[in-house]
C-alpha cells in the first residue's frame, strides 16, 4: 500500500512537469490539437460513409457504433497519452543506444519509468470529442442511458485499459531482441486498435482469440454494451482476472527480458 | 549523373540491411487490412451490396491498397524536417550535388528492397484472392497501373518535400506530417473506396490531388476506368505533380535564405 502510494505521488509529480513542458511550446501543442481534431474527423467521415451505403453493422445501428467509436477514441487516448507517445514509442531507441542503462541505475520500478514517465497531453480534446459524440450517439439513437451501469462500466473499461496497456508493453519488450525494433509500438497500436470495432464481428475460433488471447472484447465494446444496457454477468469477474493476469505477464516479461539486456553505450 | 548511381547502390545496400524492421513495418500494414476483412466480412453478413461493391470486390480494393501503398507511401518528412531543424543539411547544402535528387533516388531505391522483400507476400496475397474470390490482375491492367503508382510518386514525394522544407520556419512539422496522413487515410482512399461517398462530396474530393495516392492506382489495376479515363486521370496528375514540385522549389529558395544553421 505504502509502495502504491509512493508511486501515486511520483505520478502527479511527472503529471505537473508534463503539463508545464508541453504548454511551453504553445504552437507545437496547437497543431497537435489539430492532429487530433483530424483523426475525431476521420472517423466520424468514415462512419458515415459506411452507414451512408448499409442500416446495421454485426447487429449495431449507427447511434450505438457512435457510443462504441466515441468511446474508443477515449480509450485510445487514454492508453497513447499515458504509456505510448512519449514512453514505450522511444523504448526501441532507448535500448539501442544505451539510454536504459540509466534508467535501470534509478531506485524505481523499471517497468513504470519506460512506460509510464511523461504523459502526453494534447490528447485531451479527442476525448472530450469521443465524449461529445458518446452523447449525441445516446441522443440521436434515442437510446437510454442508465446510471447504474456506470459502475460496471467503470469496472471493465478499467480492467481493459490494464489489459492494453499490459500488451502494448509485452509487444514493445520484444524490442530487447530485435536490432531495428523501432516499428514495435507501431505493431502494439495496431493491435490495440483492433478494439474500436463491435466484439459481434468476429465468428468461430476469433470469438475465442479475442475474449481470452488477445481480450479486445474488454477494452471498448463490452464496456459500450454495458453503457448500452447489455451487460452480462461474467465480464466482471473475467475483466478483473484478464488485468491481473495479463499486467502480472507483462512484468514477468520486462524482467525476463531485462536479463538479456547488454549495454549498447560505450 | 554517375554520382546519383553511387547515391543509389549505397541506399540500395543500407537498406538490406533494415529487412527485418521493413517485415515488421509489413505486419503493421497487414494488421490494418486484417481488421478491414473482419469489419467488412460483418457488413456483407447482412447486406448484399455496399455502393456497388460486392464482397469480392471491396475485399480485392483493401487487397491492393497496401500494394500500391508499397509504390506511393513517401516518408521524406519524417526524417529531413530533422536535418534542417539540426543543421545536419548545412554539410549536404555544400556539396556538389542537388539535394533534392539525391533524396527521390534514394527512396527509389529503399522502395525497391521493400517490393523485393514484400513482393511473395503480396503474390500470396493475390493468389489467395484469385483462388477464393476469382479475381485476378490482368496484366494489362498491372503495367498500366504500376505506371500509374511510378508518376504518384513523384506526386506524393514533391508534396512530402514541401511539408519538410516547412521547418525552415517551424520549430516542428511532425503536426504538418502527421495531418498528411490524416488526409491522406480520408481523401486518398485508404480508409474506404471514395466513390462509396455521395455524389456532391465525391465531385469535391475528385477535384483534389489526394484520391492519385491510393484510390486511382487502385481503380485503375482493378480495371474499373476506361482508356481515356486513364488519360484524363494522368493529365490531371501530371499537372499535380508540376504544381508540387513548382512548390518545393520555390519553398526551398526562401526557406533557405531564412536557414541559419547552429549546427557544427
Amino acid at each position: 500500500m505504502k509502495k502504491i502510494k509512493r508511486y501515486l505521488k511520483i505520478y502527479w509529480k511527472l503529471i505537473k512537469f508534463s503539463a508545464t513542458l508541453e504548454t511551453t511550446y504553445r504552437m507545437s501543442f496547437l497543431l497537435e490539437i489539430i492532429v487530433e481534431v483530424g483523426y475525431f474527423v476521420v472517423t466520424v467521415m468514415g462512419m458515415k460513409v459506411l452507414f451512408w451505403n448499409i442500416k446495421t453493422m454485426a447487429g449495431w445501428n449507427l447511434y450505438e457504433i457512435m457510443v462504441l467509436y466515441g468511446l474508443n477514441m477515449i480509450f485510445a487516448e487514454i492508453v497513447l497519452g499515458v504509456a505510448f507517445i512519449f514512453n514505450l514509442r522511444g523504448l526501441p531507441e532507448k535500448i539501442a543506444n544505451g539510454e536504459l542503462d540509466l534508467i535501470l541505475i534509478k531506485p524505481l520500478n523499471s517497468q513504470f519509468m519506460v512506460s509510464l514517465w511523461r504523459p502526453y497531453f494534447a490528447l485531451i480534446p479527442s476525448m472530450l470529442a469521443g465524449v461529445i459524440m458518446m452523447v449525441f450517439g445516446f441522443k440521436l439513437g434515442n437510446l437510454v442511458f442508465n446510471w447504474l451501469s456506470l459502475f460496471p462500466f467503470m469496472i471493465i473499461f478499467g480492467c481493459g485499459l490494464v489489459v492494453a496497456y499490459s500488451v502494448g508493453m509485452m509487444v514493445v519488450t520484444l524490442s530487447m531482441w530485435l536490432v531495428q525494433a523501432t516499428p514495435l509500438p507501431m505493431l502494439a497500436q495496431k493491435f490495440l486498435f483492433m478494439a474500436k470495432e463491435p466484439f459481434s464481428i468476429y465468428g468461430g475460433a476469433w470469438r475465442f482469440v479475442f475474449l481470452v488471447i488477445l481480450p479486445l472484447a474488454f477494452m471498448v465494446s463490452f464496456p459500450t454494451q454495458v453503457l448500452l444496457g447489455e451487460l452480462v454477468w461474467w465480464w466482471i469477474p473475467m475483466g478483473l482476472v484478464m488485468a491481473v493476469v495479463f499486467l502480472k505477464m507483462s512484468n514477468v516479461f520486462w524482467n525476463f527480458a531485462l536479463k538479456s539486456y547488454s549495454s549498447a553505450s560505450s | 549523373m554517375k554520382k546519383y548511381w553511387v547515391f543509389f547502390k549505397s541506399e540500395l545496400q543500407r537498406s538490406f540491411e533494415y529487412r527485418g524492421m521493413l517485415a515488421t513495418w509489413f505486419l503493421v500494414e497487414l494488421m490494418g487490412l486484417v481488421t478491414v476483412i473482419f469489419v467488412w466480412l460483418a457488413v456483407y453478413r447482412d447486406n448484399l451490396n455496399v455502393g456497388g461493391y460486392d464482397f469480392k470486390q471491396m475485399i480485392f480494393y483493401y487487397v491492393l491498397v497496401p500494394i500500391v501503398g508499397v509504390f506511393t507511401n513517401v516518408y521524406i518528412s519524417e526524417s529531413l524536417p530533422k536535418k534542417i531543424k539540426d543543421g545536419v543539411i548545412s554539410a549536404e547544402l555544400i556539396k556538389p550535388y542537388n539535394l533534392k535528387v539525391k533524396i527521390l533516388v534514394g527512396n527509389i531505391a529503399w522502395r525497391m528492397v521493400k517490393l523485393f522483400i514484400y513482393m511473395p507476400i503480396f503474390v500470396a496475397m493475390l493468389a489467395v484472392v484469385g483462388y477464393f474470390f476469382g479475381i485476378s490482375l490482368s496484366f494489362g491492367n498491372a503495367m498500366i497501373g504500376f505506371l500509374v503508382c511510378f508518376l504518384v510518386y513523384f506526386l506524393h514525394a514533391f508534396m512530402d518535400l514541401s511539408i519538410s522544407y516547412m521547418a525552415f520556419w517551424m520549430d516542428d512539422v511532425w503536426a504538418l506530417s502527421h495531418l498528411k496522413f490524416i488526409v491522406l487515410f480520408m481523401f486518398g482512399g485508404m480508409s474506404f473506396p471514395l466513390d462509396l461517398l455521395p455524389e456532391n462530396l465525391w465531385k469535391i474530393f475528385n477535384f483534389l490531388p489526394f484520391k492519385f495516392i491510393y484510390f486511382v492506382p487502385v481503380s485503375v489495376l482493378r480495371g474499373r476506368l476506361s482508356s481515356f479515363e486513364i488519360g484524363f486521370q494522368v493529365v490531371q496528375l501530371l499537372a499535380w505533380i508540376g504544381f508540387f514540385h513548382f512548390l518545393s522549389e520555390i519553398l526551398f529558395k526562401l526557406g533557405l535564405k531564412k536557414y541559419e544553421a547552429y549546427g557544427n
